[in-house]
C-alpha cells in the first residue's frame, strides 16, 4: 500500500495504511473502523477516538475527539512531483488569491506593483450582508488585480496574483 | 379579542422553526413563506402550509412586504409573526399587517418607529429620565459636525448607523485621522444593509459590558421584566455568547435595570416582547443603548432561566390576553448560556463559509437545547445569515452551565462548511471567561487564531489515519455498519460498480 504525508495544523505525519484498517501513523499503530460514510472509530492501544471526515475540495474536513481541523493528504509520489514541479495552492507559497464565496467587490486596497505584508488587507468583499476583508496570506508584490470594485465575483474567481 | 388560529411566519431558518414549535403546542396552524432557495428548507418542511414569495435574494423575497401579505391573505392567516431580522423592525411592515386587518405579533408600528431611529429612541429614553451614553443629538451631516463632537467629548468615539442593528454600519474611531474614513465606511455599509446611510456618533467606553433586559407588556397596561442577559462576548459587534444571570449584576442592580427598562417601554407605550440594551461601565453604571422591538436571537437563555415560553406569551399578548404573571411571579432558576454556531472560518479572518452540510450530528442529553435551522444535506448559501444554530445549556450554577455547553459543543459535528465552534470553545475554556472578567473587547484582546488541529497528538494521529485511508480508497466498513444503510442499497452500489 502507498505511503501518505498528512498535514494537520502545519504538522506533517507519515501514514501507511495496511490491511483491515490497520494504519501506521509515524510508527504508531491505529485500528480504524468505518461506521458510516463520514464516521469512523479509531482505537490506538485502548484509547478510542471518534473521527468524522469528508473530502472538501482539495483538503479534508475532519473532526477528531471534538476538535475540527483541516487535513491535506499527499501520496509520496505526489509530494515528489510537487517538490520538483510547481507548487500546489494551500501547501507552498500562494501566488493567487481567489474569492472564498460569491460576493460583491466593495473596495480594492492594493494595485499592481504594490509590496504587501502578511495580514495586510487586499480586497473588501461584501457577502451575507457583511463586509469581509481578504488579507494577504504572505509577504510579496502584487502582480495584477483581476477584479473591479462594484462588480460581483463568483466563488473561486481569481481576485489577484502575486509575483 | 381577536382569535388566533393560523399564523404566518414571515421568516426562515431556526427562528421560523422555533415559532412553529410553539404554534404546534398551542394548536395553532402554521404558514411558512419561502424563497426559491428555501423550497426544501427545514422551516418549510415543518409548516402546515407553505407559499413561495420570490427569488433567493432576501430583497426579492423575505423583505417583500407585498408578497408576504399576499401569502397571508391567500392562506387565511389571522396573524403574522415576524421573527427577528428581515422585516421584524420595519414599521411599514407592522402597519401594513395591521391595515390588512391581521394581528402583528409585536409592538405597534408607532413604537417600532420611535425605537427604530436610534437617535430618536435615545432622546425619548433621556426624556423618561433614563441615563444614556453621550452622543450627537441627530445624524451627523458632515465631517465638521463629527469633529466638533469629538473635540467636546474626546476619543474614542463610535460611528453607528441611525437605522442600524446587528453591528452593521459600525466603526470605532480612536484618532482624528481615522474619522473621515470611518464615517465613509459606516455610511456605505449602512446604505447597503438598511438603505439609509445616516450615521451618528457616540462616546465610546473602553471595557464595557453589554447587558440587556427582556421585557413583556400586554395591552392592558401590565408589564414585567424577565431579568438580564449578558452579551459581552461579541465579534465585530455581533453577539457570540450570551448568558443569564450576568456575574456583574446583583439583585439590587437587576431591580433597578428592570425598572429602567420598563420605563423605556412605557415611554413608547410598548406592547409585546422587547429588549432594552444597556452598556455597563467598570463602576456598574448603566446607560441605555437601544431597544430591540422584537424577539431576540438569544431569547432561549431567558426561557431556560425562567421556564417561560416567550413565543407563547407573545402570541397570547398579541391576541389581547392579559399577561399571566406579575413581576413577583417571575422566578429565576440556575444559569443558562447560549453560543451562536455560525458558518465562518475563525482561523481565516472569520470569512463566511458556504457549501453543503455533508455531515451533521448534534448534541443532546441533560440541560442542552439546540435551536437549529439547517439539516444534513442542506446548503449554506451566501444569501442569508451565516448562523447555523444556537446551542444553549442550562445548569444549576454558572460553572455547571459552562461545563455542559463545552461538553455539548464537543458533540456538535459539522462537515461541509467551516464553523466557529473552536472559537466558542476557546471562550468557554478561557480563565477570564470562567472568572467572569469579560467585556465587549474580550475577543479582540484574547482571541488569536491558532493553527487548526492544535489539539492533542492522539487526535491528530487518528485524524491522519482516517484521511489517509479515505485517500487510499481502503476504509473498511465495520461488520455492523451495514445496518446504517440497507443491504439493498449496498448491493445496488456494488452492482453499479460492477462488483
Amino acid at each position: 500500500m502507498k505511503t501518505f504525508i498528512v498535514t494537520i495544523g502545519g504538522k506533517e505525519m507519515t501514514v501507511r495504511p495496511g490491511a483491515d484498517g490497520e494504519v501506521s501513523v509515524d510508527g504508531t499503530l491505529c485500528a480504524v473502523r468505518r461506521v458510516s460514510d463520514t464516521e469512523f472509530s479509531v482505537i490506538e492501544g485502548r484509547r478510542q477516538i471518534r473521527v468524522v471526515a469528508a473530502l472538501d475540495g482539495e483538503t479534508y474536513g475532519v473532526i477528531a475527539g471534538g476538535r475540527a481541523s483541516t487535513a491535506a493528504v499527499e501520496s509520496e509520489r505526489e509530494r515528489l512531483l510537487r517538490r520538483y514541479g510547481r507548487s500546489t495552492p494551500g501547501t507552498g507559497t500562494r501566488r493567487e488569491i481567489h474569492a472564498p464565496m460569491p460576493a460583491m467587490v466593495i473596495r480594492i486596497d492594493v494595485a499592481a506593483g504594490d509590496d504587501v505584508l502578511r495580514g495586510q488587507p487586499l480586497v473588501v468583499l461584501e457577502a451575507m450582508k457583511m463586509e469581509n476583508e481578504i488579507v494577504s496570506p504572505g509577504t510579496g508584490r502584487v502582480k495584477e488585480v483581476h477584479v473591479k470594485a462594484g462588480k460581483p465575483v463568483e466563488k473561486g474567481e481569481l481576485l489577484l496574483t502575486f509575483e | 379579542m381577536p382569535q388566533i388560529r393560523k399564523i404566518l411566519i414571515a421568516n426562515r431558518g431556526e427562528i421560523a422553526l422555533r415559532i412553529i414549535r410553539t404554534c404546534r403546542e398551542m394548536g395553532i396552524a402554521t404558514v411558512a413563506v419561502y424563497s426559491e432557495a428555501d423550497r426544501t428548507s427545514p422551516h418549510v418542511l415543518a409548516a402546515d402550509e407553505a407559499l413561495p414569495i420570490g427569488p433567493a435574494p432576501s430583497r426579492e423575497s423575505y423583505l417583500r412586504i407585498d408578497r408576504i401579505l399576499e401569502a397571508a391573505s391567500a392562506s387565511g392567516a389571522d396573524a403574522v409573526h415576524p421573527g427577528y431580522g428581515f422585516l421584524s423592525e420595519n414599521p411599514l411592515f407592522a402597519q401594513a399587517v395591521a391595515d390588512a386587518r391581521l394581528v402583528f405579533i409585536g409592538p405597534s408600528a408607532g413604537a417600532i418607529r420611535s425605537m427604530g431611529d436610534k437617535t430618536a429612541a435615545r432622546a425619548l429614553a433621556a426624556g423618561a429620565g433614563v441615563p444614556t451614553v453621550p452622543g450627537t443629538p441627530g445624524a451627523v451631516r458632515d465631517g465638521a459636525d463629527a469633529r466638533d463632537f469629538c473635540a467636546r467629548h474626546g476619543y474614542p468615539v463610535l460611528v453607528k448607523a441611525a437605522a442600524g442593528g446587528g453591528g452593521k454600519g459600525m466603526r470605532i474611531v480612536r484618532s482624528g485621522s481615522d474619522l473621515e474614513g470611518a464615517l465613509r465606511a459606516a455610511a456605505s455599509e449602512a446604505r447597503s444593509a438598511f438603505g439609509d446611510e445616516r450615521v451618528f456618533l457616540e462616546k465610546y467606553f473602553e471595557e464595557p459590558r453589554h447587558i440587556e433586559i427582556q421585557i413583556l407588556a400586554d395591552a392592558r397596561g401590565n408589564a414585567v421584566h424577565l431579568g438580564e442577559r449578558e452579551c459581552s462576548i461579541q465579534r465585530r459587534h455581533q453577539k457570540v455568547i450570551e448568558e443569564s444571570p450576568s456575574v456583574a449584576v446583583d439583585e439590587e442592580m437587576r431591580r433597578r435595570m428592570g425598572e429602567t427598562a420598563l420605563s423605556v417601554a412605557r415611554s413608547c407605550r410598548y406592547l409585546n416582547a422587547g429588549t432594552v440594551e444597556f452598556l455597563v461601565d467598570g463602576e456598574k453604571n448603566f446607560y441605555f443603548l437601544e431597544m430591540n422591538t422584537r424577539l431576540q436571537v438569544e431569547h432561549p437563555v431567558t426561557e431556560l432561566r425562567t421556564g417561560l415560553d416567550l413565543v407563547e406569551l407573545q402570541i397570547r399578548v398579541a391576541a389581547g390576553e392579559e399577561l399571566p404573571l406579575r413581576q413577583e411571579d417571575v422566578a429565576f432558576r440556575g444559569h443558562a448560556i447560549e453560543c451562536r454556531i455560525c458558518a465562518e472560518d475563525p482561523s481565516n479572518n472569520f470569512l463566511p463559509s458556504t457549501g453543503r452540510i455533508v455531515h451533521l450530528r448534534t448534541p443532546s442529553g441533560p440541560g442542552v437545547r439546540d435551536d437549529r435551522g439547517i439539516d444534513e444535506g442542506g446548503e449554506v448559501s451566501v444569501y442569508y445569515d451565516p448562523m447555523l444554530a444556537k446551542l444553549i445549556a442550562w445548569g444549576p450554577t454558572r460553572e455547571g452551565a459552562i461545563r455542559r455547553l463545552v461538553r455539548a459543543l464537543r458533540e456538535y459535528e459539522v462537515l461541509g462548511v467551516k464553523t466557529n465552534i473552536s472559537l466558542c470553545l476557546f471562550v468557554l475554556e478561557h480563565p477570564d471567561f470562567r472568572s467572569g472578567e469579560i467585556s465587549t473587547h474580550f475577543l479582540q484582546s484574547h482571541w488569536r487564531p491558532e493553527p487548526d488541529g492544535d489539539g492533542c497528538a492522539g487526535e491528530e494521529r487518528a485524524a491522519a489515519a482516517v484521511c489517509a485511508l479515505i485517500a487510499a480508497g481502503a476504509a473498511p466498513r465495520a461488520a455492523h455498519a451495514a445496518s446504517g444503510e440497507s443491504r439493498w442499497k449496498e448491493k445496488r452500489r456494488d452492482f453499479l460498480r460492477g462488483a
